[in-house]
C-alpha cells in the first residue's frame, strides 16, 4: 500500500445547479476531504448542506444538464508495481467511469426499497453486476450471488434470489444493496444514510455489516449521515458540512471532545442523552439550513449562530488549522475548523456520545 | 394464477349483470316503450299490441328483466330494422373487416407511439420532445372524421396514392375461408390479395390511429421520464452497467407497465372510433352498419353494439390484468 | 445568488473606531448586517398556497401561456360575436354566387372575409357566431358531467372515508355503476344517448356531458379517498368535528385539484365529441344557424372543390380544443406535487 498518496483525494469539489428562472444554487462550494484504505470518513450536516450532492458527484451520478461540477477527485485505482494508475473522477469519460462503478467504487443508498428494481428478482439484479464486471455467466454467477447474499448476512439465499424486492424485509433490501455494492470488492463505498429508513434495531446490524466490511476488505467507506450516533460508532475521520462548505474537519475523538465550531456544537447540543437530568430540555441549532447567507457575504451559519459578531460578516472565514496544544486531546493534528469566533473547548461540557438514534431533523432528498 | 383468471371471471358477472339491467331500464325508458325500439315508426297500432303479447311486455318487469337476459345470453341481440337480420349475424359477418381495421391501427399506434414517446423522454427538451408533444396533442384534437377526409381527398383523391373505399379492389377474386381478407390471402398464398387488401388498410388504419397514437406517445413519454428519475434506476447507474442494460432492463421494463393498461383500455374505443372512420372510407365493417344504424335510428342494432362493445372492453380489461400480473410481480403477490 | 458590496474586512482603519463604539450599538449594528445579508436572497415564495403557486409556475410556462391566449380569445370572440359578426350568419345574401352542383365557390374577398359558404352565407360571420354555440355547447357539457359526476364521486368518496362499514358499501354500489358507465368508450355513450333521445344541440350537449360522468366520479372519489386518509382528516375527527363539515370544508377543497384540471380538458373533449356526433348526424337538425360541428359535417361534401369550407370550423375546433388542453395540461403540471420539486 502505498502510504504516501491517499486513495481518494478530494480537492475544492463544487457543485453548481442551473435551474431556469432561479439563477444558480451553490449545492456544494469547495469542499476537500481525503479518503484512505480501511478508513470511515463522515459526512457530517442536516439537509441540504451538500453531503448527498458531494457523493453522487463523485459517482459521476449527477443529472448532466444544468449541472456545473468543478475541482477535483483523483482516484488511486491500482498499487501494482511502482507506476501509479489515477483518475480523477470528475473528469473521465462517461463509459469509463460506467467501468470504474461497481469495480472500483460503489454506492448504498438510503431507501432500499425504491433504490431496487420492483419487477426484476433479487437474484437477477446481483448477477448483473457480475456478469457485466466479472464475465460470470449462469450458474456460477447464480452461486456467486447466493454467496454474496449469504456474506452479508441473507438467511436461505438461494431462496431469495427468486424473491422480488417487495417480498424482503427492509433491512433485507439493504442488505441485499450492500451485497451488489460489494459484489466486485470495491476499493472505495459511498453509503448515503444508509439506515435512516430502517428500525433502530436493523440500523445497527447494518452498520455492524459495513464496519466488518472495512476491517476485513480495508474497503475505504465515505459515510453520508446526519447522525451523529452513527457517526460516533462508526467514523475515524469526521467532517463537518454547513451549506456546500465543511466548517469543521477533525478525527473523532477531537470533534466530539472539543468541538469548535458553533455548529458542530450545536449538532451535539441536540442529541438526546440517556444521561441528562430529567426535564432538561434539549438545545436544537434554531432556524433552518434555508436561514443562511452568501459565503461571500460571510460565515453562512451566523443567521443561526448565537456567537456572531460583526467579524463574521465581513468576508468569507478561512479553514484554520488548530495548533497542536489548542485542541485538548490526543490525535488532534488534523483538527481544521471554518470560524471566526471559535469555541474553546473550556466553554464546552463533556460530551462523548454513545450510540444514540437518530435526532437531527427530517431527512427529505436534498437534490434541488 | 389460474385462481386469479377465475377470480376475475367472477368479478365479471355483476359488472355484466348490471349492464344488462342498464340496458333494459334504457330499453323500457325509450319513447312509447320498447316496442317502438323494435319495431319501425309507421308500425300500426295492432302491430304494437301483438308485439307486447310476443315480447311478454303484459307480465312483470322481473320476469321481462329474465326473458330479456336470457335471450341475450342465447345471443339474440334482436333484429336489425335495416336489413331484417339477426344483429348478432350482421355482426358476426362485418366483424373480421373491423377487427382487421383495428388490429392495424393498435400497429400503426404501438410501433411508432412507443419509439417515439421514448425517445421524446431521452431528449426531453429537444426539437424532436417538442415535436412528439404537439404532434400529440394535435392528434387528440383533430376529430377523426375530419383527418379521415383529409387522408381520404390528399392521398387517395389527389395524389391517388392509395385506395379510398372498400377492403378490396372490386373485381379482384379471392377466397374466402375465414373472413379476414389479409389472412385468407396469406393462406391461398394470393399475393395480389394481400397486397390490395393491405393498401386499402393504410388510409382507415392511419385516420383510427391517431388518438391512440397520440395516447401512447404521450403515456409513453410520461412514464419513462418518471422511471428515468426512479432511485433504483440511479442504483442501476451506480452498478456501472451498461447503458443498453440500464435503459432495456430497468427503465423500459418498468415504464411499459402502464402504457399497457392504455394499450388495453384503446383498443375498446378503437371500436367506437370504427364508426367514423369506417363510414368515410366506405369500409365494410360493423362501424359502418352502426353508422348506419345512427342515421336509421336502428335501437337493436345499436343496443346489441353497446353491449358487444362493453363486454369487449371488459374481457379486454380481464387481459390486460391478467398481462399487468405477469408483468409486475407487486400484483401478483395480492 | 446576488453580492453586496461588503465592507473590505481586514480595512485597517475600522478596528480600532469600532471598538470605541457602545457595546449595545454594536450589536444593532451587526443585526442590521445580518439581516441586511439576509433580505439580499430574495423571497422564495413562502407560505403561498398551493392555487397561488401553481399560478406563479403556470406564469412561466410557454404552454401555459400559449393555452391562456387561445382561450381568451376563444371566449372574448364567443362573448361578442353579435359586435364582431358583420352580416347574419343565417342571411343568404350572396346566394346567387355560389352554385354547389357546379362547383363554384366564392372566396376570400373584401366584402367577405372567409368567403362565402355552399348557400352564399358570410362564412366569417357564421364561424365568430359558431364560436358562441360551441363555447355553449362545451360548457353545458362539461357541466353536466361535471355536477353529476362530482355529486356521484363526492357521495362515493365522503360515504367510503367516512361512512364506517355502511359507507364502503354506498360506494361500492355507486362505483360498481360507474364502472359500467366507463366500460362504453365516450363517443359510443354519447352516440346512444343522442339516438334514443332524438337529434339536437341539446341532446348533443346532454349526451357529451352524460358521458363525462364517470370520469368526474371516478377522479373526485379518487382524490377525496386519498385525503381522506390524511392525518389532518383523523386529527379533525378525534377532535370531534362533524363529519359533514369534515367531508365539505375539509376533505372537498383539498380534493378539487384534479377535477378542476379535468374540467378543462373536457371542455375540450366535448367541442370534439360534439362535432363527431353532428357528423353522425345527431346534433342540431337546423343546419341553418351555425356551430362548428354542424358547419364542418356540411362542409364534408364540398371537400374537394371548396377545401376551406370544412378548414375553416375544423381548425376552429382544433384550435380551441388545443387551447384548452394546453391550459389543462399546463395546469395538472403546475399542481402535480411529483413535478413541484
Amino acid at each position: 500500500m502505498s502510504s504516501s498518496t491517499p486513495l481518494l483525494a478530494v480537492d475544492e469539489l463544487s457543485v453548481v445547479f442551473h435551474r431556469k428562472g432561479h439563477g444558480e444554487t451553490r449545492a456544494v462550494d469547495g469542499v476537500s476531504f481525503s479518503l484512505e484504505e480501511g478508513r470511515v470518513t463522515g459526512l457530517v450536516g442536516e439537509s441540504g448542506c451538500g453531503k448527498s450532492v458531494t457523493s453522487l458527484a463523485l459517482m459521476g451520478l449527477l443529472p448532466e444538464r444544468g449541472v456545473k461540477v468543478g475541482g477535483s477527485a483523483v482516484m488511486r485505482l491500482s498499487d501494482e508495481g511502482e507506476d501509479l494508475v489515477e483518475a480523477d473522477l470528475l473528469k473521465v469519460s462517461q463509459r469509463r467511469m460506467r467501468d470504474l462503478r461497481g469495480t472500483q467504487l460503489a454506492m448504498i443508498f438510503q431507501d432500499p426499497l425504491s433504490s431496487l428494481n420492483p419487477v426484476v428478482p433479487i437474484g437477477v439484479q446481483v448477477t448483473e453486476i457480475l456478469k457485466r464486471h466479472r464475465g460470470m455467466r449462469g450458474a456460477a454467477a447464480r452461486k456467486e450471488a447466493a454467496d454474496l447474499l449469504y456474506r452479508v448476512g441473507i438467511p436461505d439465499p438461494t431462496r431469495r434470489l427468486n424473491e422480488y424486492p417487495h417480498q424482503l424485509s427492509g433491512g433485507m433490501r439493504q442488505r441485499a444493496l450492500i451485497a451488489m455494492a460489494v459484489a466486485c470488492k470495491p476499493r472505495l463505498m459511498i453509503a448515503d444514510e444508509p439506515t435512516t429508513a430502517l428500525d433502530v434495531t436493523i440500523q445497527a446490524q447494518i452498520l455492524e455489516l459495513l464496519k466488518d466490511l472495512v476491517t476485513e476488505e480495508g474497503t475505504a467507506l465515505l459515510m453520508i449521515t446526519h447522525d451523529l450516533g452513527v457517526v460516533a460508532g462508526l467514523c475515524d475521520d469526521i467532517n463537518v458540512l454547513y451549506a456546500g462548505r465543511a466548517v469543521e474537519t477533525a478525527e473523532r475523538g477531537p470533534l466530539f471532545a472539543d468541538p469548535t465550531h458553533p455548529y458542530t456544537v450545536g449538532l451535539l447540543g441536540s442529541i438526546p442523552r440517556l444521561d441528562a437530568p430529567r426535564g432538561e430540555p434539549l438545545t436544537p441549532v434554531r432556524g433552518s439550513v434555508n436561514d443562511n447567507i452568501a459565503w461571500a457575504d460571510g460565515c453562512a451559519f451566523a443567521p443561526r449562530c448565537d456567537h456572531y459578531t460583526m467579524e463574521c460578516l465581513q468576508g468569507p472565514p478561512q479553514l484554520v488549522r488548530m495548533a497542536d496544544g489548542e485542541s485538548g486531546s490526543p490525535g488532534g493534528a488534523g483538527h481544521v475548523h471554518r470560524c471566526v469566533n471559535p469555541i474553546s473547548h473550556a466553554d464546552v461540557v463533556d460530551r462523548a456520545v454513545l450510540e444514540s438514534p437518530a435526532v437531527a431533523g427530517d431527512d427529505e432528498e436534498e437534490r434541488g | 394464477m389460474l385462481r386469479f383468471i377465475v377470480r376475475r371471471l367472477l368479478q365479471l358477472i355483476p359488472t355484466l349483470g348490471g349492464l344488462s339491467i342498464l340496458l333494459f331500464v334504457w330499453l323500457q325508458r325509450l319513447p312509447g316503450g320498447p316496442e317502438y325500439a323494435l319495431l319501425p315508426d309507421d308500425a300500426t297500432a295492432e302491430q304494437r299490441a301483438a308485439l307486447r303479447r310476443s315480447l311478454g311486455l303484459d307480465e312483470p318487469l322481473a320476469v321481462q328483466y329474465l326473458t330479456f337476459l336470457r335471450r341475450i345470453v342465447q345471443g339474440d341481440l334482436g333484429t336489425s330494422l335495416q336489413t331484417s337480420r339477426p344483429v348478432l349475424d350482421e355482426f358476426f359477418l362485418r366483424f373480421p373487416a373491423t377487427f382487421e381495421l383495428a388490429v392495424t391501427a393498435m400497429l400503426i399506434a404501438v410501433t411508432l407511439g412507443l419509439p417515439l414517446g421514448y425517445l421524446a423522454a431521452r431528449k426531453r427538451g429537444t426539437v424532436l420532445d417538442f415535436a412528439a408533444v404537439g404532434g400529440s396533442l394535435l392528434g387528440i384534437c383533430t376529430p377523426v372524421f375530419f383527418l379521415a377526409f383529409i387522408l381520404k381527398v390528399v392521398f387517395a383523391e389527389n395524389l391517388g396514392l392509395f385506395p379510398s373505399a372498400f377492403r378490396l379492389s372490386p373485381g379482384l377474386s379471392r377466397t374466402d375461408i375465414t373472413g379476414f381478407v389479409v389472412l385468407d390471402g396469406l393462406m391461398t398464398r394470393e399475393w395480389d390479395v394481400v397486397t390490395d387488401a393491405l393498401a386499402h388498410l393504410v388510409l382507415p388504419g392511419l385516420a383510427l390511429a391517431s388518438i391512440p397514437l397520440a395516447v401512447i406517445t404521450r403515456m409513453t413519454r410520461a412514464s419513462v421520464l418518471e422511471v428515468m428519475g426512479e432511485d433504483y434506476v440511479r442504483t442501476a447507474n451506480a452498478k456501472g452497467l451498461h447503458r443498453t442494460t440500464v435503459r432495456t432492463r430497468h427503465v423500459l421494463r418498468n415504464a411499459l407497465l402502464p402504457v399497457v393498461t392504455a394499450v388495453g383500455l384503446l383498443a375498446g374505443s378503437l371500436f367506437a372510433g370504427a364508426v367514423l372512420t369506417e363510414s368515410v372510407f366506405a369500409f365494410p365493417g360493423i362501424g359502418s352498419f352502426v353508422y348506419a344504424a345512427t342515421q336509421t335510428r336502428d335501437y337493436p342494432v345499436l343496443t346489441g353494439f353497446i353491449l358487444l362493445i362493453a363486454t369487449m372492453y371488459v374481457f379486454i380489461n380481464l387481459l390486460v390484468d391478467i398481462s399487468y400480473s405477469l408483468l409486475d410481480p407487486r400484483v401478483r403477490a395480492q | 445568488m446576488p453580492t453586496t458590496p461588503s465592507p473590505n474586512p481586514a480595512e485597517p482603519g475600522t478596528t480600532g473606531t469600532e471598538e470605541k463604539v457602545p457595546f449595545h450599538q454594536r450589536k444593532a449594528a451587526k443585526v442590521d448586517r445580518l439581516a441586511e445579508l439576509m433580505g439580499d436572497r430574495g423571497d422564495d415564495g413562502h407560505g403561498a398556497g398551493i392555487w397561488r403557486e401553481a399560478f406563479q409556475r403556470m406564469r412561466r410556462s410557454p404552454m401555459a401561456i400559449t393555452g391562456a391566449v387561445i382561450v381568451a380569445l376563444f371566449v372574448l370572440i364567443a362573448l361578442f360575436s353579435p359586435l364582431i359578426a358583420p352580416y347574419s350568419p343565417t342571411s343568404q345574401a350572396w346566394g346567387n354566387e355560389v352554385f354547389p352542383n357546379r362547383n363554384e365557390f366564392v372566396g376570400p374577398r373584401g366584402e367577405n372575409w372567409m368567403g362565402l359558404d355552399h348557400l352564399g352565407r358570410d362564412m366569417f360571420s357564421r364561424m365568430v357566431i359558431g364560436a358562441r354555440q360551441t363555447l355553449l355547447v362545451g360548457v353545458v357539457a362539461t357541466l353536466v358531467g361535471f355536477l353529476f359526476g362530482a355529486v356521484l364521486g363526492g357521495t362515493a368518496g365522503a360515504c367510503s372515508v367516512l361512512g364506517g362499514r355502511w359507507g364502503r358499501q354506498v360506494d361500492n354500489v355507486v362505483m360498481r355503476i360507474i364502472d359500467m358507465m366507463l366500460a362504453m368508450p365516450t363517443l359510443l355513450l354519447a352516440v346512444t344517448v343522442a339516438a334514443l333521445v332524438g337529434p339536437s344541440l341539446t341532446t348533443v350537449m346532454i349526451a357529451v356531458g352524460i358521458a363525462q360522468i364517470p370520469i368526474f366520479a371516478r377522479l373526485l372519489r379518487g382524490a377525496m379517498i386519498s385525503q381522506g386518509n390524511r392525518e389532518y382528516v383523523l386529527a379533525a375527527q378525534a377532535l370531534g368535528v362533524r363529519k359533514r363539515k369534515i367531508a365539505l370544508t375539509h376533505i372537498l377543497p383539498n380534493s378539487m385539484g384534479p377535477v378542476i384540471v379535468q374540467s378543462t380538458l373536457t371542455l375540450a373533449t366535448a367541442i370534439i365529441d360534439a362535432a363527431a356526433l353532428s357528423y353522425l348526424g345527431l346534433g342540431n337538425p337546423d343546419a341553418s344557424f351555425p356551430e362548428w360541428g354542424t358547419m364542418l359535417s356540411e362542409a364534408q361534401r364540398f371537400l374537394s372543390s371548396a377545401p376551406s369550407l370544412a378548414v375553416y370550423p375544423a381548425l376552429g375546433i382544433i384550435i380551441t380544443a388545443l387551447g384548452f388542453t394546453l391550459l389543462g395540461e399546463a395546469l395538472r403540471e403546475a399542481l402535480d406535487p411529483k413535478l413541484r420539486k
